[in-house]
């Protein structure tokens, strides 16, 4: 039986956010509210330093599928709604969520609330129990009055909602979620059991996602996990599990940091200042 | 084809109880010990674990887990109790008292059959009471014969309880009738017009139910959907035909108030939770806020159990205004009684 994980070589990420925009088409995910994020791909920026002696470093995050998966032990319905299946995703049973939000509390990666929580992202996101899925979709007041069409008009135009509707089948999952649901990543194991590769991997340009098998040690996976040492994830914090350290067991990794390197620019840009 | 669905329909008539694991108490949430259907099933033919499952070698088909859920986990397949109710309303000008029989029954002549009597809850009890103006007799002679024997004492305790809760005088219209002197079968006298519509009604009903199951392969409902169980929609049906008096014993008794503590977080939870639709969420000024109507509540606590704050109670009967109405679960509504 395949690992899936992923490998993300952020020397080779530039934060350009085509990961981002193929994970919202592909699964139809809403826009942010209310402190839900909905992005099963997202970032986390930070910016450091004064100009001109900035340093931006973006790190792509989503759901880790962990290994020891929190969400997955508190999810209180049977059989468990959020649960792991035996290619090692973390998947959600839309059919048997009841929206408690328990998951959401415990995935040290998730937030009930982002603004609130003043964090960056939030693997899990809910979609609430009285709130209209998509409203922008749904919406019929004209986005500029006497000028353009409502939100409505353009998804019955193009017959679905949201317009730009993907539609796939999963056995768990609905490709758009219902209210009082909560909704995450799904490594699109609607792809991937096709044999194709989540679509997050397919957009990025600069090819910094390797998504595979980590039980085959001949899967590129393997051989950039043997060959560089990776880190993973503690929290939606940014900061990392340190050596020894096993946390959830995330099966995201990075790789080739710029750690270091930043070290060392930082030593000789004040050098650089003086001249 | 259609005589494979016969042999079919014949060999599984063991099971007549659908299950749908989605109103399970225990399968909505890990930590609940409800244990109602199990302690009430004498052939231990429940089993819940992954899953709530009936072994149709074991059931005997008394009913009593139909009964005991109070979220309507088990159904009878395709069994409507109003049209049980309605068959003997109709009868009601011309026969002083009709009889109710059972299907295992077949000896003798009834004016209605239905499933063993397990199934009748005290709410369908109350339901009978009250739809019927003649006294309805239920005949259990063949009780003494029946591996379901049990149920007729069942049926008499289940009628003095309501007796005991309420001032309804159930057993002077509602009579299980166990020794067969005592059985008073009046037939029906049909004309000839009145016999060949009888045995039309009777070909279309036989009919329909070679075909009625066609779909029911997958019966198990989205956990998130909320279904009021049958047994509530009786009693609901009840305290608004019933006078002002009985409604209010009947409230005191079978009804249940939910509030919350001031520690509550707002997190509804609950309202997820709930297998019924009793909570719900209201938009209050640029706040929520937690809403319960006892109507919808069967009383099963998923909420107080469920609840990370420790902030729901849930108490046996409600003295507030109009039970059909949704209020706020934070105005701690006291007894005025």
């Amino acid at each position: 039986m395949p690992k899936y994980g992923m490998v993300i070589d952020l020397q080779k990420c530039v934060g350009c956010g085509a990961c981002a925009i193929a994970c919202k088409t592909e699964n139809n995910t809403q826009d942010r509210a209310k402190g839900q994020t909905y992005n099963w791909a997202d970032f986390i920026m930070t910016t450091e330093g004064k100009y001109p002696n900035t340093k931006f470093t973006p790190r792509p995050v989503l759901c880790n599928h962990c290994t020891d998966a929190p969400c997955v032990k508190v999810c209180p319905v049977t059989p468990k709604a959020m649960h792991k299946h035996e290619n090692g995703m973390t998947i959600h049973n839309q059919e048997r969520c009841i929206g408690c939000r328990l998951c959401q509390q415990n995935c040290p990666y998730s937030a009930e609330d982002v603004d609130k929580k003043g964090v960056q992202y939030s693997v899990i996101s809910f979609n609430d129990f009285t709130d209209e899925v998509h409203p922008f979709y749904k919406d019929t007041k004209e986005v500029i009055p006497g000028c353009t069409s409502s939100g409505a008009d353009v998804s019955k135009k193009a017959g679905d909602m949201p317009p730009h509707r993907t539609i796939y089948k999963h056995s768990d999952y609905a490709n758009v979620r219902e209210k009082g649901k909560v909704e995450k990543c799904i490594f699109c194991e609607h792809r991937v059991s096709n044999g194709e590769l989540p679509n997050c991997v397919v957009a990025c340009p600069a090819k910094a996602r390797i998504f595979g098998d980590q039980n085959d040690p001949k899967s590129e996976i393997s051989l950039l996990l043997k060959k560089h040492k990776p880190v993973q994830l503690k929290n939606n914090k940014g900061e990392l599990l340190k050596s020894g350290e096993k946390g959830t067991q995330p099966n995201v990794y990075y790789i080739r940091g710029f750690r270091g390197e930043a070290k060392k620019m930082a030593a000789a840009a004040p050098a650089k200042a003086k001249k | 084809m259609l005589k494979g669905k016969i042999i079919d329909k014949a060999l599984n008539a063991g099971d007549c109880i659908e299950t749908d694991r989605s109103r399970c108490m225990r399968m909505r949430f890990n930590r609940n010990e409800c244990n109602r259907c199990i302690e009430q099933c004498r052939s231990e033919a429940i089993e819940i674990s992954h899953d709530v499952s009936i072994s149709s070698d074991k059931c005997s088909e008394c009913m009593l887990c139909v009964s005991s859920c109070p979220s309507d986990c088990f159904e009878i397949k395709g069994h409507d109790f109003y049209s049980v109710i309605g068959k003997l309303r109709k009868l009601q000008p011309s026969i002083d008292s009709p009889v109710l029989g059972c299907r295992s029954n077949t000896k003798k002549p009834h004016h209605a059959r239905t499933y063993c009597f397990g199934y009748l809850s005290e709410e369908h009890i109350i339901a009978l009471y009250l739809y019927m103006q003649n006294p309805l007799q239920i005949d259990m002679t063949g009780c003494a014969d029946c591996k379901n024997g049990f149920i007729a004492d069942t049926l008499q305790k289940r009628i003095a309880a309501i007796e005991a809760k309420t001032s309804l005088k159930i057993s002077g219209r509602i009579k299980p009738v166990r020794d067969i002197a005592e059985l008073d079968f009046q037939d029906i006298s049909y004309d000839r017009r009145g016999f060949f519509k009888a045995l039309k009604n009777l070909t279309f009903i036989q009919a329909a139910g070679l075909f009625d199951n066609e779909e029911s392969i997958e019966h198990t409902q989205s956990y998130s959907a909320k279904k009021l169980p049958f047994k509530r929609e009786l009693l609901n049906r009840a305290i608004k035909i019933l006078p002002d008096e009985i409604q209010k014993e009947l409230l005191k008794n079978c009804y249940y108030d939910v509030n919350v503590t001031e520690t509550c977080n707002n997190c509804f939870a609950c309202v997820g939770m709930c297998p019924t639709g009793a909570l719900k969420i209201e938009n209050k000024d640029d706040d929520r806020e937690l809403f319960f109507s006892t109507s919808l509540c069967n009383g099963c606590g998923l909420c107080k159990d469920f609840c990370m704050a420790c902030s729901v109670n849930i108490e046996k009967g409600f003295s507030g205004g109009n039970p059909f109405e949704f209020y706020s679960a934070k105005n701690v509504l006291l007894c005025e009684v």
